[in-house]
């Protein structure tokens, strides 16, 4: 990408853009110099998938609140999808899985081990049947945990319903909620939500809980009900957390959907409904998305059906 | 399965790896798109989209036996997403975005700047188009990867977004002489 804030490359250029752009050269002008004050496209649609650590989202955020361009474009590009891989790069993705299989039948030196000597043979009868007890006894001693061996991504997220602080990725989300609304209204109603969540970033739950309270009178949307349960979860209000995270699972539409279906089930559990709890995580595991995995694992956890 | 030789193991791992290998690329052929297409929107660059689909897949085959198929694909986007998260905290986001900012920095008001764009008969892929193009100077070939269109198809709407921009550019400006 060239830098930005100057016009487009002129090879690049066709005959007709010439004249557009000779014809718009204020208006473009202007949107030039507001754009170098966005961030990138990238940077914006990172934010966006909740994969733009902090503190550089919560900056992102912030412009977007008071950006309608970065809004917009975010809005209308949350409907488009990258294009695929290339033939090539199926290939080149799908090399260094080739190059492992075939690593491990080219050099059969690495399972040497398993060269079938008398010592090393009753060692391992020994291994396995050592192994073969200890996990009958821990199957009786406790419900089984099936992804226990999944990698390690996930296997922080399996033993039950740990309760991690999600991040603030609610511009894309709000934009798309208020589009078609009138703009003072949705401009105002961002920056109330901005001073609200701004003690939330920063762990404080009671002053973030507070301020969600009074805006959820004015503004009970799905995105301040969903932080506002969320912060009472982190208090240790569990039964008020239930309330207002079935509120925003009832609102909310989309990613914030799951994610309200997620917590709601961690608040069920610590208020000791295990039912529902049970309820809202076979739902999760039932359907693609964020939580699928999670709510799967948390069900084994439970030694609850997945179904 | 006994095995007392040496041949016999070799052929013993071929078979396992040749076993797992076909169980693999149907879950391959199966979601690398998906994965693909999601790191490429989390990460914008189709060389580090590439490396974290691998490092997926990789992640998955050595799994294979772990992994039920009703965790797919989102086992694999989870795995994308953290290494995604990983790619940017490497990259000094903050940083970067913050040697952007002038040092008085003009708190936007109104939609004025998004008001250009604002024509009823404009779809938000043409809105996309002209905003990567003439907000943030991308080219076609750079638009077309992050939408999912070709080259020639954003030419193609930029053509017709321009078309719409210019007459009512001279229909606003018709009116205002009047």
């Amino acid at each position: 990408m060239k830098p930005r804030g100057e016009a487009t490359r002129s090879s690049d250029v066709e005959p007709d853009e010439q004249a557009f752009l000779e014809e718009l050269h204020d208006p473009l002008a202007v949107l030039r110099a507001h754009a170098s004050r966005c961030p990138e496209p990238d940077v914006l649609m990172a934010a966006c998938a909740g994969v733009l650590p902090e503190p550089a989202a919560a900056a992102v955020a912030s412009h977007l609140a008071e950006c309608p361009l970065c809004r917009t474009l975010a809005r209308d590009m949350a409907g488009t999808s990258p294009s695929g891989p290339t033939r090539k790069e199926r290939e080149r993705m799908r090399a260094p899985v080739s190059r492992e299989a075939a690593g491990a039948t080219a050099h059969p030196g690495r399972a040497r081990w398993l060269m079938f000597r008398p010592a090393v043979a009753v060692l391992a009868v020994l291994v396995v049947a050592v192994a073969a007890a200890l996990w009958v006894y821990r199957d009786r001693q406790a419900p089984p945990q099936q992804t226990a061996s999944a990698p390690q991504p996930l296997s922080r997220d399996i033993p039950g319903l740990p309760l991690e602080k999600p991040p603030v990725s609610l511009p894309l989300a709000t934009a798309l909620v208020w589009r078609g609304e009138a703009g003072v209204d949705r401009e105002r109603y961002l920056a109330d939500l901005g001073h609200a969540l701004a003690p939330y970033r920063t762990d404080d739950f009671a002053e973030a809980a507070r301020r969600l309270e009074a805006l959820a009178r004015t503004h009970p949307t799905a995105e301040v009900l969903f932080y506002l349960g969320v912060c009472r979860l982190f208090l240790g209000m569990n039964e008020g957390a239930v309330g207002e995270l079935q509120r925003a699972r009832r609102a909310a539409a989309g990613p914030l959907a799951q994610d309200a279906a997620w917590y709601l089930s961690v608040a069920y559990a610590r208020a000791g409904q295990r039912e529902s709890a049970v309820a809202e995580l076979q739902n999760l595991c039932r359907q693609e998305g964020p939580h699928q995995a999670k709510a799967c694992g948390a069900l084994d956890s439970l030694g609850a059906p997945r179904r | 399965m006994w095995i007392s030789g040496k041949t016999e193991l070799s052929a013993f791992t071929a078979d396992v790896g040749v076993y797992m290998m076909s169980g693999f690329e149907r879950l391959y052929r199966k979601h690398v798109d998906a994965v693909f297409r999601y790191t490429l929107r989390c990460v914008g660059r189709r060389e580090i989209a590439e490396e974290i689909t691998s490092e997926a897949f990789l992640e998955l085959y050595r799994h294979l036996d772990n992994v039920d198929e009703s965790q797919l694909p989102a086992w694999l986007l989870t795995v994308a997403k953290h290494r995604a998260v990983d790619y940017w905290r490497r990259q000094q986001v903050e940083r970067r975005y913050r040697e952007t900012l002038p040092a008085d920095p003009v708190v936007c008001q109104s939609n004025d700047k998004v008001g250009l764009f604002d024509n009823e008969s404009l779809k938000p892929i043409h809105r996309v188009c002209l905003i990567l193009r003439y907000a943030h100077g991308m080219d076609r070939t750079e638009i077309a990867q992050r939408i999912g269109l070709t080259a020639d198809q954003v030419k193609s709407r930029l053509q017709y977004a321009r078309r719409l921009l210019r007459e009512q550019f001279r229909n606003h400006a018709r009116r205002g002489a009047k």
